[in-house]
């Protein structure tokens, strides 16, 4: 052992005592540590930060570390496409005839989310029967559709029907309207603007 | 901006602007929605139906029974009690 250099021992104990302190209180003990041996034992038992990963995200989701055998991301990366949200498609359709469905083409064949048709005239709808005023699809999937109509001769609105199955389906780039239902309307000879996104 | 008409068995079932269809010009668009506006008033038995050179060709149907009107919600039926606006 060299002996090279004086000590002043009180000043030793005092650090080598704040050491123990910060070891005990991360430690959670209250133990009395020897040094060298058990300051390195409770600093081996002191648990590491865990297994930290890089992630790419390519889905909307919930994702947990725990499902990729770690305890959490050093870094994520989220690259999730647009999918059928990403444009916004719109037209006109006129019909000819009082119709319970209306087909209009997307001019693709991407997914539609959500999508609304809506009637342009000013010309009051009159009709013998029910009239479609304004049909919302919402969420994903179609998962929600509201139907806002109105009774014979158009005198009135209905209280929106909201039906928790389609009311539009997409056939490629092909959408379908239908009016038809527990309580049915009908597209009168009228305007109606759509968007679909 | 692009016309179109969708036809049906040499019957025009609708006219509109955006993708797909028979595309047409702007003028026959104009003219179809012109015959559109001038469509004979139709009744329970007679309907009609516009043929592609823009003339409008009846038909009968069988009546269809009325439609039963959805029930009035708890305010509507308190509206015509104390006499509003009723149906």
């Amino acid at each position: 052992m060299a002996v090279d250099k004086l000590v002043d021992s009180t000043q030793l104990d005092s650090d080598l005592t704040s050491v123990a302190n910060a070891i005990r209180t991360k430690g959670g003990t209250s133990a009395q540590l020897a040094f060298p041996a058990g300051f390195v034992r409770e600093i081996d038992a002191i648990p590491t930060g865990g297994t930290l990963i890089t992630k790419t995200i390519t889905e909307n989701g919930t994702y947990d570390a725990e499902d990729d055998d770690a305890d959490g991301y050093s870094e994520v990366t989220v690259n999730v496409s647009g999918g059928g949200g990403g444009s916004l498609k719109s037209g006109t359709i006129t019909p000819a005839e009082r119709t319970m469905t209306l087909d209009v083409n997307l001019g693709s064949a991407d997914t539609i989310t959500n999508a609304v048709i809506v009637p342009a005239s000013e010309t009051p709808l009159k009709s013998a029967g029910r009239t479609v005023f304004a049909m919302v699809i919402i969420n994903e999937s179609y998962k929600k559709s509201i139907v806002c109509g109105s009774n014979s001769g158009g005198s009135s609105l209905f209280t929106p029907v909201t039906y928790d199955g389609s009311k539009i389906s997409q056939s490629g780039s092909t959408l379908t309207f239908n009016g038809g239902g527990t309580t049915s309307y009908y597209f009168e000879t009228v305007l109606y603007r759509w968007f679909a996104w | 901006m692009r016309f179109y008409k969708i036809i049906n068995d040499q019957y025009i079932k609708a006219v509109g602007t955006g993708h797909g269809w028979t595309e047409i010009s702007e003028e026959e668009y104009e003219s179809i929605i012109t015959a559109i506006h001038n469509k004979p008033q139709e009744t329970a038995e007679i309907r009609y139906r516009l043929k592609t050179d823009l003339t409008w060709e009846s038909y009968e149907v069988e009546p269809t029974p009325p439609m039963p009107e959805p029930e009035p919600d708890a305010e509507e039926i308190l509206d015509i009690l104390l006499g509003g606006d009723a149906e």
